[in-house]
C-alpha cells in the first residue's frame, strides 16, 4: 500500500468479516493516534490519500477500510468493524477518530456508544438524519446506476465537488475526474444505508469533544447537516470550509490544518464556538 | 528626503528607534507594519535608487512571479486589478513603489545608502551603524536584505576573460544589442527557464549550458478580463477567495515534497508528461529530464520553456563546461561555441549572507563567524549575542511551494509584538537565548527528517554544503511557519530580570 512508507496494512477478523486497516504505528512511536473513517464508495486510499501522510508527519495515523456485504449493511455493523479495529491496534489509548461523509455518521454512531476509546471525534460533512433533498439524489443515483452508468460517473462528479472547484477547471481536467471516478462493488449497498439513516438518538449521548466541520458548497450532506450536529452535540465546534462535498480532494490542507490544532488540543476551543476561518 | 523626524545631533549621528535595512517586500512591509501601527520613528536603508528589492533588481526579458500575484502581495493591499494570475516584474514593482508611496514611507527612505558597518553598542544598548550616507544609531535594527539578492558568478575557468557582452541576470544589460546574436546562457534555473523563451526569439543562435535540468510543471497563466477586476473591486471577498484559493492548494501540493512516493510520484508525472507533450526530439526530452528526485530542487513553472527547444535556432548544450575563452566556451569534450553574449543566470548566494559579515554584536563578534557552521536563529528572526537585531527572509524562510510574502508578513507581526513588548516592559534589550535557539533548531531538523531535501538525490541551495544542514528553507507547510514564528512570546528571551505577566 502506497499511501504513506510507514503505513503497514492488515486484516483483522471483524463481526461480520474482515476489515482492512492501515497503520503508522510502530512500536517506540508514542504519538497520539489518529483514526480516519472515509466515506461512501471510498477507501482510506481514496478518500484519505493527502490527509494521511500530511497527518502522519505528526501523529500515529490508522485508516480503516469499511467492509459493506452485498448483502446489504447497517450502521451498528460498521461501528463495530470501527470498534474492532480500535480494539485490536489502540487498546487502551484514547484516539483521535475522524470520520467523512458516512464515515462520519459512522464516528458519531461510535461516540455515542464507545465514549472510553475516544480522546476526541471530528465529523467532517457528515449528518445525522437523511432528508428528502438527499432521497431525490438517491432515487436520481439509483436510476442512473441501473440505466447508464456513464451518465452515473458525470453525475457522481457534478455532485461530489463544489461548483467552484469544478469551474476552475479544464474541461479536460474535469473528464480525467470523470475517468477516474471507480464504482465500488458497495456502492448499492452503501446507497441503501445512505437512505435511511438517523442516529438523531445516538448523536444525544455524545460527551467526546467534537469538532463539526460543514462544507458551505455540499450538495451531497449539505452544510445545514453540519450546523444539526453543531446545535445536537454538547461539547462541539463549528468549523466551515470553501469546498464542495469531496473537501478531502478539493482542500484537504485545510481540513488538516483543523484536524491538526483540534485533536492537539480537543477542549482548548470552549464548546459552542464558531471557529474563525483562517485567513492568509 | 527629509530627516526632520529624526533626531540629528551635533556628530551627525540620526538617532532612530528602528532602523530597516532593505527596501523590497521585506523593508518595504516592515515600513508599513509600523506606520500602521503608529510608529513613526524608523528609517529604511537602500542602497539602491528605487524600492524593489528584487523586482528592481530582475528586470531581464520575460521575469514574472511564479506565485499568483493575487497571493504573492501584503495581505493589507489587495489589489483587485492585478493584469494576470503572475504578474510580470514591471507590474510587481509598480505595486511595491506604490506601496512605499501610499502606506507614507517614502519621507522614511534613505536610498543609495548602503549599510556598511553595524556595531552593537553594550553600554548603551544600541546599534552604532555606519551607511555610505551618515552615521546611525538605533535601538532596534532589522535586517530585510533578502536571501536571493546577491549575484553568484559561476567558478568557471577563463569567465573573466570573455571579451564580449557578459553579465548576470540580475544585472541585465539593457544597452546591449542582442538582436541577431549568438547567445549564450549559463543555468537551467528559475529564472533562465524565463529568460530562455525570450532570448530565443532575438538571438540567431541560442545555446543553453545546463548542469542539471530541473522539474517544470504547467503553469496556468493568463490575464483576468475586466470582469473579473472589477468584481474583485465591488465585492472583495471574492478577492479574497482568489487569494485562499491559491494559498490552500499550494499547500496541498506541498504534501508532495514529504517523501510520500505515490504522492511524489504523480507530481513528478505531471513534469514528466508536460516535458513528453512539448519537446519533439526525443534525444532532447530525455536530456531535459530530471535525474533526481521530484521536489529536491525548486519545482518551477513554465509552459513556454520547452517548446523553445523544438527551435531550430535553440541548443540545449548539456557537456559541462570545461572553459570560458574570450570567443566563446568550450566543452569537456572539447566542442567550442563562438559567442558574442553570454548571459549568467546562476543565481545567488543563498547561503553565506553578505549582511553577516557587516553586523557585529556583543563582543565584537561577526554574525558571520557566528554562522560559521551554518546559519540559523530562533524563531528565523533572532540570535544570541545579537540583541535587538530581527532578520526578515533570513535563515529557514525559504519555502519552495508559498508565497515568500506571507512568510515575510509573519515576521512583521512577530517583530512588531516585540518592540511593543520592548516598550512595555522598559527592558532596553531582548536577547534571545541559546537554548531557545538549539531547541528551534532541533525542532526544525526533526521536522524536516524524511523529507526529500535531505534524501542526498540532488544537491541543492536549499542545504548548506558547509553542514550537511537545510538552512535556507522551513520544512514545513506555510500555515505552520505562521502558527510557530507569527506571534510573539517573550520567554525564551533574556528577560528574567523582569516578573513575567
Ligand atoms: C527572479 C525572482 C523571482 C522570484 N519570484 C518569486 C515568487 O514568485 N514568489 C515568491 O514567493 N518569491 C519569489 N522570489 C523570491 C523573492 O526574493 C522574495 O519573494 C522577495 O522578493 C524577497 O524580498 P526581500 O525584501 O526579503 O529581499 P529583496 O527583494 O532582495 O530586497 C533586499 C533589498 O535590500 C537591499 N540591500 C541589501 N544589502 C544592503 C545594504 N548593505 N545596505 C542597503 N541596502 C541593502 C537591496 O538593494 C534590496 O533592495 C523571486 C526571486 C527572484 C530573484
Amino acid at each position: 500500500m502506497d499511501l504513506h512508507p510507514d503505513a503497514v496494512s492488515d486484516v483483522i477478523a471483524g463481526p461480520n468479516g474482515g476489515v482492512r486497516y492501515h497503520d503508522t504505528g510502530r512500536p517506540g512511536d508514542f504519538r497520539s493516534t489518529v483514526l480516519l473513517i472515509h466515506g461512501t464508495g471510498g477507501t482510506t486510499k481514496s478518500h484519505f490519500g493527502t490527509l494521511f501522510p500530511m497527518l502522519a508527519a505528526r501523529h500515529r495515523v490508522i485508516g480503516v477500510d469499511l467492509a459493506v456485504p452485498d448483502g446489504g449493511v447497517e450502521v451498528g455493523d460498521l461501528v463495530n468493524d470501527v470498534v474492532a479495529v480500535l480494539e485490536a491496534r489502540a487498546a487502551g489509548e484514547p484516539v483521535a477518530l475522524v470520520g467523512y461523509s458516512l464515515g462520519a455518521v459512522v464516528a458519531a454512531a461510535v461516540a455515542a456508544d464507545h465514549a472510553p476509546l475516544l480522546s476526541s471525534l471530528t465529523l467532517v460533512a457528515g449528518w445525522m438524519r437523511t432528508d428528502s433533498q438527499q432521497r431525490l439524489r438517491n432515487t436520481v443515483w439509483r436510476k442512473l446506476f441501473e440505466r447508464d452508468q456513464e451518465a452515473l460517473r458525470e453525475y457522481m462528479t457534478f455532485t461530489s465537488y463544489g461548483s467552484p472547484f469544478l469551474a476552475s477547471r479544464t474541461d479536460a481536467e474535469v473528464r480525467a475526474l470523470v475517468d477516474a471516478r471507480e464504482l465500488a462493488a458497495s456502492l448499492p449497498a452503501t446507497m441503501d444505508l445512505n437512505r435511511r439513516i438517523d442516529i438523531s438518538a445516538e448523536v444525544g449521548r455524545i460527551v467526546t469533544p467534537t469538532l463539526v466541520v460543514g462544507a458551505v458548497d455540499d450538495q451531497m450532506a449539505p452544510i445545514r447537516h453540519s450546523r444539526l450536529l453543531f446545535g445536537a452535540i454538547d461539547d462541539a465546534r463549528f468549523a466551515e470550509v470553501a469546498t464542495g462535498h469531496a473537501v478531502t480532494v478539493e482542500n484537504p490542507a485545510y481540513l488538516f490544518k483543523l484536524v491538526d490544532d483540534f485533536v492537539s488540543a480537543p477542549s482548548a476551543v470552549p464548546p459552542g464556538t464558531v471557529l474563525e476561518p483562517i485567513t492568509v | 528626503m527629509t530627516r526632520t523626524k529624526h533626531d540629528d545631533d551635533a556628530d551627525g549621528v540620526t538617532e532612530v528607534d528602528v532602523l530597516i535595512v532593505g527596501a523590497g517586500f521585506g523593508g518595504i512591509g516592515m515600513g508599513a507594519t509600523l506606520a500602521r501601527r503608529g510608529r513613526r520613528s524608523f528609517v529604511i536603508l537602500e542602497r539602491a535608487a528605487e524600492v524593489g528589492g528584487t523586482w528592481w533588481y530582475n528586470t531581464y526579458p520575460g521575469a514574472a512571479c511564479d506565485v499568483p500575484s493575487h497571493l504573492y502581495s501584503f495581505s493589507f493591499r489587495l489589489k483587485p486589478d492585478w493584469s494576470r494570475i503572475f504578474a510580470t516584474q514591471p507590474e510587481i514593482l509598480e505595486y511595491l513603489r506604490e506601496t512605499a508611496r501610499e502606506e507614507g514611507l517614502l519621507d522614511h527612505i534613505s536610498f543609495e545608502t548602503e549599510m556598511r558597518q553595524a556595531h552593537w553598542n553594550a553600554a548603551e544598548s544600541v546599534w552604532d551603524v555606519d551607511t555610505s550616507a551618515g552615521r546611525y544609531r538605533a535601538r532596534t535594527l532589522v535586517s530585510a536584505v533578502g536571501h536571493l539578492s546577491e549575484p553568484r558568478l559561476p567558478s568557471i575557468e577563463g569567465v573573466e576573460t570573455f571579451e564580449d557582452t557578459k553579465f548576470h541576470s540580475a544585472r541585465w544589460n539593457h544597452d546591449a544589442d542582442l538582436e541577431g546574436k549568438q547567445i549564450g546562457i549559463i543555468g537551467s534555473g528559475a529564472t533562465a527557464i524565463q529568460v530562455v523563451p525570450e532570448l530565443a526569439k532575438v538571438a540567431s543562435r541560442l545555446v543553453v549550458f545546463q548542469r542539471s535540468a530541473p522539474y517544470i510543471t504547467p503553469r496556468p497563466d493568463r490575464a483576468y478580463t475586466d470582469a473579473e477586476k472589477r468584481m474583485f473591486a465591488r465585492l472583495p471577498e471574492t478577492m479574497r477567495e482568489e487569494r485562499e484559493g491559491f494559498f490552500w492548494a499550494n499547500e496541498g501540493r506541498y504534501a508532495q515534497r514529504r517523501g510520500t512516493p505515490s504522492l511524489v510520484k504523480a507530481a513528478a508525472d505531471v513534469a514528466l508528461a508536460h516535458l513528453r507533450r512539448q519537446v519533439d526530439d526525443p534525444e532532447i526530452a530525455r536530456k531535459l529530464t530530471p535525474d533526481y528526485t521530484f521536489g529536491c530542487k525548486r519545482v518551477l513553472k513554465s509552459d513556454d520553456y520547452y517548446p523553445t527547444f523544438n527551435r531550430p535556432n535553440v541548443l540545449l548544450e548539456t557537456d559541462p563546461i570545461a572553459r570560458v575563452t574570450p570567443r566563446g566556451i568550450e566543452t569537456a569534450s572539447g566542442t567550442e561555441h563562438d559567442l558574442d553574449a553570454l548571459v549568467l543566470c546562476t543565481g545567488f548566494e543563498a547561503t553565506d549572507l553578505p549582511i553577516a559579515h557587516q553586523i557585529f554584536g556583543v563582543g565584537g563578534v561577526s554574525l558571520s563567524e557566528r554562522w560559521s557552521g551554518g546559519m540559523q536563529a530562533y524563531a528565523t528572526m533572532a540570535v544570541p549575542e545579537f540583541p535587538n537585531l530581527w532578520i526578515i527572509n533570513g535563515p529557514n524562510t525559504g519555502l519552495g511551494h508559498n508565497s515568500a510574502v506571507y512568510v515575510a508578513e509573519s515576521q512583521m507581526a512577530y517583530i512588531a509584538e516585540a518592540l511593543d513588548y520592548l516598550d512595555e516592559s522598559g527592558l532596553d534589550e531582548l536577547e534571545v537565548t541559546e537554548a531557545a535557539e538549539e531547541t528551534f533548531m532541533q525542532m526544525l531538523e526533526d521536522t524536516a527528517r524524511g523529507t526529500v531535501w535531505l534524501d542526498g538525490s540532488c544537491r541543492s541551495w536549499y542545504v548548506d554544503q558547509r553542514n550537511g544542514r537545510l538552512t535556507t528553507l522551513w520544512p514545513d507547510f506555510a500555515h505552520s511557519f505562521r502558527a510557530v514564528n507569527g506571534s510573539f512570546d517573550p520567554r525564551p528571551y533574556q528577560v528574567d530580570q523582569l516578573a513575567l505577566p
